[in-house]
């Protein structure tokens, strides 16, 4: 708590190093798992073969208790204003430019403000909102996932439209989000 | 009521030129592609991959990805995937997912799917035979380094890749996933990969092989983008303008195919002789 504290007081006064900010950012992620683990904690757990319906109630039972325990949870959370320059600056470096043009429609793939079958929906963005089952997901390129902070195996990045979000994979719930992260061509 | 009548009149119809060996001891496998709408195309399909189960045995069915369009309900699990395959499914027959950029993650615990809560595994159904399910919407480091040390340890197995992204695709709607290629590709020429087959693209392709591998797109098993493969000199087949599934079969060193139409058409057949073991 004491190096976040610090590290957060650096952060306003502008001088974080890039690694007291991943050290931040991986605190919050810590303390986000720590939480989600105590709330699901009580859930059954779910078969390796299950029916639809054992899967759906356990993503609606997941996603309840999950917004249970951080019902103050805001935007910047997790994604600090720490880490925030450093996602910026990785995506900025992996898809702006005219050698990044593979990247780019990659991110594209999946993206739901990009594509879209008949039926589903571009998510509303919000601090824990579900991420409807009706809405494709993006791809998130592997030369991302290598240069992005590392995240625990209970979430993922994705992108909505210009957004990046983090999407917490068995609730399906947005954890957290970066709008206008994709960098303008 | 007419399409209930083709379907049972397609269910029960001898299947038509079969033209792979159909040996009792080989490994026999179909392979479908972006088939989740649960349209009516979707269910010809279905009943014509289950008329062919007549004359040919299909030990398993690989799917790949965009297996539930739109919601994913337990009445969109039915109606997308349990009703269209019902009569292929109540032969025991069993299919294995990956997952395409309109499914949910959560797929991966659906018993009908056979991905036993993972994301990317590997099987073998039979001696000799192993495939990779990859999942390319999430191609993370985790997954990189299990591919490479999943691929290192199959021995002398046929290998055969699957997963939605297509590495190499005349699309013009999509095209190739470069970036994945960029990651995937070296480690399938240095475990010798032999065959990868790949959705998204709503057409059947063939490519030439590319570095000594042999790649399919089979993401044209209920809906299509008619028009939509672009010339190119890398299509050694192309076909646009009927939902499509493979039948395979691997015997020794040899693996056949042949893709066929929800009518029943054969549009391309043909044996990969594996390269070196």
């Amino acid at each position: 708590m004491g190096i976040v504290a610090i590290a957060v007081l650096l952060g306003w006064l502008g001088a974080l190093p890039p690694q007291s900010a991943v050290e931040v950012f991986n605190a919050r992620l810590a303390a986000y798992t720590k939480a989600r683990k105590d709330a699901v904690s009580n859930l059954p757990s779910l078969k390796a073969k299950a029916t639809p319906e054992q899967i759906r109630d356990r993503e609606q039972a997941f996603a309840k208790a999950i917004r249970g325990s951080r019902t103050g949870a805001q935007p910047g959370d997790v994604l600090t204003p720490e880490i925030r320059p450093l996602i910026l600056s990785i995506l900025k470096s992996e898809i702006k430019g005219p050698h990044n043009r593979d990247t780019r429609a990659s991110i594209k793939e999946g993206n739901p403000r990009h594509e879209k079958a008949p039926g589903e929906v571009e998510p509303a963005i919000a601090v824990n909102a579900i991420y409807p089952k009706n809405a494709p997901l993006s791809t998130v390129p592997p030369v991302l996932l290598e240069r992005l902070p590392q995240l625990p195996k209970e979430l993922e990045y994705r992108f909505v439209g210009r957004t990046l979000i983090l999407r917490d994979r068995e609730s399906n719930l947005i954890v957290d989000y970066l709008k206008e992260a994709v960098p303008t061509p | 009521m007419k399409h209930w009548i083709m379907l049972a009149a397609l269910t029960l119809c001898p299947a038509q030129e079969l033209k792979l060996p159909n040996a009792g001891d080989s490994t026999h496998f179909a392979v479908i592609g972006d088939s989740g709408t649960g349209s009516r195309e979707s269910y010809l399909l279905g009943a014509r991959l289950a008329a062919y189960q007549q004359s040919f045995r299909v030990d398993f069915v690989i799917m790949l990805g965009d297996n539930l369009y739109g919601g994913e309900s337990p009445r969109d699990f039915e109606r997308k995937f349990e009703k269209p395959f019902e009569a292929v499914l109540q032969r025991g027959v069993k299919f294995y997912a990956t997952l395409g950029n309109h499914d949910d993650p959560n797929q991966r615990f659906y018993k009908g799917f056979n991905m036993n809560g993972k994301r990317y595994y590997s099987f073998k159904p039979k001696d000799g035979v192993r495939l990779f399910c990859l999942d390319s919407n999430y191609m993370d480091k985790e997954q990189v380094e299990w591919v490479e040390k999943e691929l290192a340890g199959s021995g002398s197995d046929w290998k055969i890749a699957f997963f939605h992204h297509p590495l190499y695709s005349s699309g013009e709607k999509h095209g190739p996933d470069e970036e994945l290629r960029k990651v995937l590709e070296p480690m399938f020429m240095k475990h010798g990969v032999e065959v990868v087959f790949a959705g998204h693209e709503h057409f059947y392709e063939r490519l030439k092989p590319q570095n000594g591998i042999h790649y399919f797109i089979e993401g044209g098993s209920a809906k299509l983008r008619k028009g939509n493969i672009a010339k190119s000199d890398q299509t050694a087949k192309g076909f646009d303008t009927d939902e499509t599934f493979i039948l395979c079969e691997v015997a020794g060193d040899k693996l056949h195919f042949q893709t066929i139409t929800k009518s029943g058409q054969t549009v391309d057949s043909g044996t990969i002789t594996r390269r070196a073991k």
